[in-house]
């Protein structure tokens, strides 16, 4: 039995140590925002926080997780929506859908380290997928996001 | 573990959760049989549809004039171009989760197709039809491969062997770059001849490739005939709006071991590039600006006009760039729209270069939502732009090489150029504007390339002629 602390709660998980954590995450602990994209971190749909820090759960064995602070999608906004979360609403950026967890999670992270990024630090930091194309919506409401963050 | 059960086309291991199963399935001793399909790849393939190039079965999709006169008549300009096969790759990996009972069948699957979905499941579950019951849930893209049955066939049998319990089929990322239902290889030739005013007297054009609709047929209805002509072959190419003396678009079929399947835009997504790609080629051998050159051939066709002149404007295409900068333009009419783009790079040094911005002008008839419409072009164009960029899938000993995205990459942030969509809604009929966006990038993107470089690219991706942004 493995403990996890998960958005603030504590869960006991019964899996083998290996197990990447985005399945603890969606099949052990019905947390379904986190999504499987590749399995070999080159998506990162399956980004998730722990201890503040964008990790690609797909491949993080659940063990490493043990004794952190893990936030998903479902953990991010407290009552009211996070800057990142009313940027993506503003600028009308999803369309399926299903890599916008992940793109969310790496830039809340970006925001919290650099809450002003250029668009070169936007490039480096942000490489997930999106088949959808996203992209230059995304860009707008990362900046967008930046100014809603500096103004509260 | 639960259950292993062996299927039609492989093996499924049901577990208490994904990583248990997959993990059980990775041990599990499977060997396949080949038989015929053992030996080919990529290389045969190609060589398969190049003999098509001189075959007799061709089928005619478009014929005005007298194009056998025409070419006897001009100095003839030559073009042949190719196209890979092409993988969905939708984010969301193939899944379903179906439900059997001794009496019916519960299905929740992301699909495009919830009609064709519900008849299949009631006869792979061989259950009444009013037994059946499907849940089309949202979808994590779809692009054509969601309309297609493969997924739902293997989760129902497998919950045949787990009766009363739902059990939901998850494909890894691998599963589903080597079992897709691909965009098929193509090659086309184009022969074409200038009259004395600098405009296209005589049009040639002759398309290989898989027929996506026999394909799709024989998949789903094994004992139908499936040589019925098949017009997604050749559109695009037969239906273009420019106007010509002689024209003559022909398609020879091609069967190949490799299922194909709908991808966005569909034969558009070749002939696109094809056709506009040859444009330019007479063009540049009339000597002409390639905006005039194509409005010279649409006196009859205001709509594709005004959308190429509002891009000429919206792109300020006779302004010249600064150099080691250039750009390229396409027109294409697809599903009723008609789009127009122009790309603008800059060379960074040898071969490498950057997709600076596109201007898109798209008119789709009326914009209920114009937002949208902005958002379909941006998704289009970045589709369109992975697959011209980098998309091919490649074949070794009967099984596809590319695994997953480090080896079938995709366009990210870093290297999205700036997108500018304009509508120019004249009106007419509605048309779509979800692949419309993708056809017309490919071939805008190799033009700038030959404006910038002098070297037309004839074969996708344009990574194959070393050409990396
Ligand atoms: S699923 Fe983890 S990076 Fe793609
Ligand atoms: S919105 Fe569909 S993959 Fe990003």
């Amino acid at each position: 039995m493995l403990t996890l602390e998960i958005n603030g709660t504590s869960f006991d998980v019964d899996v083998e140590p290996d197990t990447p954590l985005l399945w603890v995450l969606r099949d052990t602990v019905k947390l379904t925002g986190t999504k499987f994209g590749c399995g070999v971190a080159a998506c990162g749909a399956c980004t998730v926080h722990v201890d503040g820090e964008p990790v690609r759960s797909c491949s993080l064995p659940v063990s490493a997780a043990v004794g952190t602070k893990i936030t998903t999608i479902e953990g991010l906004a407290s009552g009211k929506l996070t800057a990142v979360q009313q940027a993506w609403i503003d600028e009308q950026v999803p369309q399926c859908g299903y890599c916008q967890s992940g793109m969310i999670m790496a830039v809340t992270a970006l925001l919290a380290e650099t809450p002003d990024p250029t668009d070169e630090e936007i490039n480096d930091s942000i490489t997930n997928i999106c088949r959808c194309g996203t992209y230059p919506r995304i860009r707008k409401a990362i900046h967008a996001a930046a100014k809603l963050q500096g103004a509260s | 573990m639960l259950k292993t059960v062996i299927l039609p086309t492989g093996a499924a291991v049901i577990g208490d959760s994904f990583w248990r199963a997959k993990t059980a399935a990775d041990k599990l001793p499977v060997s396949f049989n080949m038989n015929e399909v053992e030996k080919f790849s990529t290389e045969d393939l190609l060589e398969k549809l190049e003999s098509g190039l001189d075959s007799e079965e061709a089928r005619t999709y478009a014929e005005d004039g007298d194009s056998k006169s025409g070419l006897a008549a001009g100095n003839i300009v030559e073009g042949l171009y190719k196209v890979p096969f092409l993988a969905h790759a939708c984010m969301e990996p193939m899944n379903c989760t179906a439900k059997v009972t001794e009496t019916g069948v519960e299905v929740w699957m992301p699909n495009q197709a919830p009609t064709l979905i519900k008849w299949f499941a009631e006869k792979i579950a061989n259950v009444p039809a009013e037994n059946v019951t499907v849940h089309t849930t949202l979808l994590g893209g779809g692009f054509g491969r969601r309309a297609e049955i493969d997924v739902l066939v293997m989760a129902i049998l497998i919950a045949k062997e787990m009766k009363n319990r739902p059990v939901k089929l998850i494909w890894t990322r691998e599963n589903d770059i080597q079992h897709d239902m691909y965009r098929p290889a193509a090659v086309s030739r184009f022969r074409g001849t200038l009259s004395d005013l600098g405009t296209i007297d005589t049009w040639v054009n002759r398309i290989v490739s898989q027929s996506v609709s026999g394909s799709f047929t024989a998949r789903l209805l094994p004992w139908a005939t499936m040589d019925a002509p098949d017009n997604t072959t050749s559109e695009g190419a037969a239906d273009m709006a420019y106007e010509f003396s002689n024209r003559l678009v022909e398609h020879v079929p091609v069967k190949l071991p490799i299922p194909v399947g709908f991808w966005r835009s569909v034969g558009h997504s070749y002939n696109a590039f094809f056709t506009e790609s040859f444009m330019d080629e007479m063009a540049d051998a009339a000597g002409k600006d390639p905006v005039e050159f194509r409005l010279k051939h649409l006196g009859n066709h205001p709509d594709h006009a005004n959308v190429l002149k509002k891009l000429a404007t919206v792109s300020s295409w006779s302004t010249p760039l600064a150099t080691g900068r250039a750009r390229g333009v396409a027109l294409h009419e697809s599903f009723g729209s008609i789009v127009g783009q122009v790309v603008e790079i800059t060379m960074t040094g040898g071969k490498e270069f950057t997709v600076d911005k596109v201007y898109c002008v798209i008119d789709c008839g009326n914009a209920v939502n114009p937002d949208t419409v902005t958002a379909e072009m941006e998704s289009g164009i970045i589709f369109g732009l992975t697959a011209a960029l980098y998309g091919e899938i490649n074949f070794k000993n009967g099984e596809v090489v590319n695994k997953n995205f480090p080896d079938y990459d995709m366009v990210r942030l870093a290297n999205t150029p700036e997108i500018e969509v304009h509508l120019a809604a004249s009106g007419r009929r509605l048309g779509g504007v979800g692949e419309v966006g993708t056809p017309p990038i490919a071939p805008a993107l190799t033009n700038a390339l030959f404006a910038a470089t002098g070297t037309r690219i004839r074969e996708l991706p344009v990574a194959k002629s070393g050409f990396t942004a």
